[in-house]
């Protein structure tokens, strides 16, 4: 038992560095990188305790999250990437050096959040980390000028949800991250769509 | 009965995928009316027994409230459909999926007010983004592609405090179903208040409104229709199931937070309403000022809740009535400003009928029974003269700001292009629902 909660803390904490490398970076293609990598690391979180505590929709979860946010949705943008060139450009707007900074400071009123609110009503292990995850995940949506770093920050959030549903057995897990899904490819095909009838899509356009 | 409200316009979705136009257009009208019929019956079974419950699904009088609001729009929505997408120049949104979201789109929405589950009511909102953004994309405009855009990225950011706040209720309820659902008091108010942000999204609640406003001013008429007469409804329902859970929990502090939101938005919206130029949007932010006082009033006790229920039943079909008239605006005049527009009223007669009526409707003007809601929702607010005064100032700003702005579109010289009767009544139609059930609450309270 304390050998899978380690496993899944540190899980938790790598996912949680690997959101700080999507925060560092300026360019769209190492961004989609880290959110696979990010997405596979639960994907592996998902499937331990779900056979930990032999739930089978957390295992369906690990097998969504590693097809669709490991590998289909960050193929789709790669994809995209080769063929428009707008996205091989540095996103000049974003301080990047700032933007981690702030990703920091956010990164502790998380945890100070989670201890001082949360703490009391959850009381689970490692539940911070799931609330940290999404603070940074709305950074990225907020921070970023580009449609395709807040999709990346859209996928980011949605596996700081599922992540958070997962630690607490919420029973419509799997409703939640199916439909959660359908929504991420929702937003690559609004993404390809435009730029086929539009062109290249600036990327200071479809801010959100 | 409850299934058959669901496999309707499901049915209607799937057969819509066939590649034949006009019966497209003949099965979402005939699905919906009988959908629109099914919720009518629903209505009248609650008013008799105080509730429905079948297999996984439980109405009560506000869930069949909003059933019928949903079904409504979505049958005068199928209506006026097939006009509208005749006028449209180019497609963005391949048109022969059109209606098979429109009626995905009344799926999803009649399946969260259905359903007892608020787990289950978060899948579904969440899927009636999916689904409306779609649709908001369907002309070829850049500004419907990011008006989609900016939607589905605030909704989804609202959405996830909506989902983190049932992960704190189930944790220590152990049920997501409002009904049965207790928790300890700073439990329920930690729920609710990350509820009231989650949901308030996407009921529009002040300052997560952003995309409220782009969405609704830029989707196709129907389909804005939709969303504000609705969609803000049923998102309203689902915050509300939270709020009372957390209110029967003794956590009554949730009712001056709700309180607050809720007169903010009002009052913000109202004074966004003064420099509206484009019509639509600022039908849109009406329809966020509605949800504010709405909202206010359901944390206000009993009669503040059924008279919020009663504002949003006659904003529903007045609004419906707006938006559709808008279209037929939009197809006479080919325009959106509100100052490229005059003489409604001549030229097109029945359009400006329904524009006056729905806009005194939406405002809260007497013989209408907002006017009734909202001197109660005002009344109940007496014990906090600072939250009367606000809203009360909100409520005239309105007023006055909406009022005018249609007026001038109706009064004037003459300018706009003659279209089909059937086009102009849809909208005088709807706007006269809303005067029919007003009359109706009248006779009810004076007996």
């Amino acid at each position: 038992m304390f050998a899978t909660e380690t496993v899944v803390e540190f899980l938790g904490i790598l996912v949680i560095l690997v959101t700080f490398e999507i925060l560092s970076q300026s360019y769209i293609k190492p961004m989609v990188n880290a959110i696979a990598l990010q997405s596979i690391l639960l994907s592996i979180l998902f499937a331990v305790i779900g056979i930990q505590k032999h739930v089978n929709e957390l295992m369906v979860i690990a097998v969504l999250t590693f097809s669709i946010r490991g590998v289909l949705i960050p193929s789709i943008i790669s994809w995209d990437i080769k063929k428009n060139p707008i996205w091989s450009y540095r996103e000049l707007e974003t301080m990047v050096s700032s933007l981690v900074l702030t990703g920091v400071i956010l990164a502790i009123i998380g945890y100070i959040v989670y201890r001082v609110i949360f703490h009391t009503v959850l009381n689970i292990r490692g539940g911070a980390l799931p609330v940290v995850l999404l603070l940074l995940s709305f950074l990225i949506i907020i921070a970023r000028k580009n449609a395709v770093a807040q999709l990346i920050g859209y996928i980011s959030e949605e596996n700081a949800l599922l992540y958070a549903s997962a630690l607490l057995n919420l029973p419509i897990i799997l409703e939640a991250g199916v439909f959660l899904d359908l929504l991420g490819i929702a937003l690559a095909g609004i993404i390809l769509a435009a730029e086929k009838e539009y062109g290249h899509v600036e990327l200071e356009e479809l801010v959100g | 009965m409850l299934w058959l409200l669901l496999f309707l316009p499901l049915t209607a979705c799937l057969l819509s995928l066939l590649p034949f136009r006009r019966l497209r257009e003949v099965i979402t009208l005939t699905l919906s009316t009988l959908t629109f019929a099914l919720s009518v019956y629903l209505m009248v079974k609650v008013i008799k027994t105080g509730k429905v419950a079948e297999s996984v699904f439980y109405v009560d009088l506000y869930s069949a409230i909003i059933v019928l609001l949903v079904a409504s729009v979505y049958f005068f929505s199928a209506l006026y459909s097939p006009f509208y997408l005749r006028n449209v120049k180019e497609f963005f949104l391949k048109r022969r999926y059109y209606y098979s979201l429109l009626n995905a789109f009344a799926l999803t929405m009649l399946f969260a007010s259905l359903t007892p589950n608020l787990g289950l009511m978060w899948v579904g909102l969440e899927a009636t983004t999916i689904v409306s953004a779609l649709l908001i994309t369907l002309e070829k405009k850049k500004a419907s592609v990011e008006a989609a855009w900016r939607y589905v990225i605030v909704a989804s950011v609202g959405l996830g405090f909506a989902l983190l706040s049932l992960v704190v209720l189930y944790h220590s309820s152990k049920t997501l179903n409002w009904y049965s659902a207790r928790l300890p008091a700073y439990q329920a108010t930690l729920a609710a208040t990350l509820a009231l942000i989650g949901f308030g999204t996407k009921i529009g609640l002040f300052p997560m409104h952003t995309w409220l406003p782009d969405a609704h001013g830029t989707a196709p008429p129907p389909v804005s229709a939709m969303l504000s007469a609705s969609l803000l409804p049923v998102a309203f329902l689902a915050y509300f199931r939270v709020f009372s859970i957390a209110i029967s929990s003794n956590a009554h502090v949730v009712a001056s937070i709700t309180a607050f939101f809720g007169v903010m938005t009002a009052l913000m919206a109202a004074l966004l309403t003064i420099p509206q130029q484009i019509f639509k949007r600022l039908f849109a932010y009406s329809s966020m000022d509605v949800m504010g006082i709405a909202t206010t009033g359901i944390a206000l006790g009993k009669e503040g809740i059924l008279a919020s229920f009663l504002l949003l039943t006659i904003h529903g079909f007045a609004k419906a009535g707006l938006f559709y008239g808008s279209g037929n605006v939009m197809v006479s005049y080919r325009t959106g400003r509100i100052d490229d527009v005059s003489g409604l009223l001549s030229s097109l007669k029945l359009t400006g009928i329904a524009l006056i009526l729905g806009s005194l409707a939406v405002t809260g003007a007497p013989p209408f029974a907002s006017f009734i809601a909202e001197l109660v929702i005002l009344a109940c607010s007496l014990r906090n003269p600072a939250l009367t005064a606000a809203l009360a100032a909100a409520i005239l700003i309105s007023f006055s700001s909406i009022n005018y702005h249609v007026t001038k579109m109706t009064f004037g010289e003459r300018r706009g292009e003659k279209i089909p009767v059937y086009a102009e009544a849809i909208p005088l139609l709807s706007a006269l629902i809303a005067l029919g059930i007003s009359f109706g609450v009248l006779g009810v309270l004076l007996i």
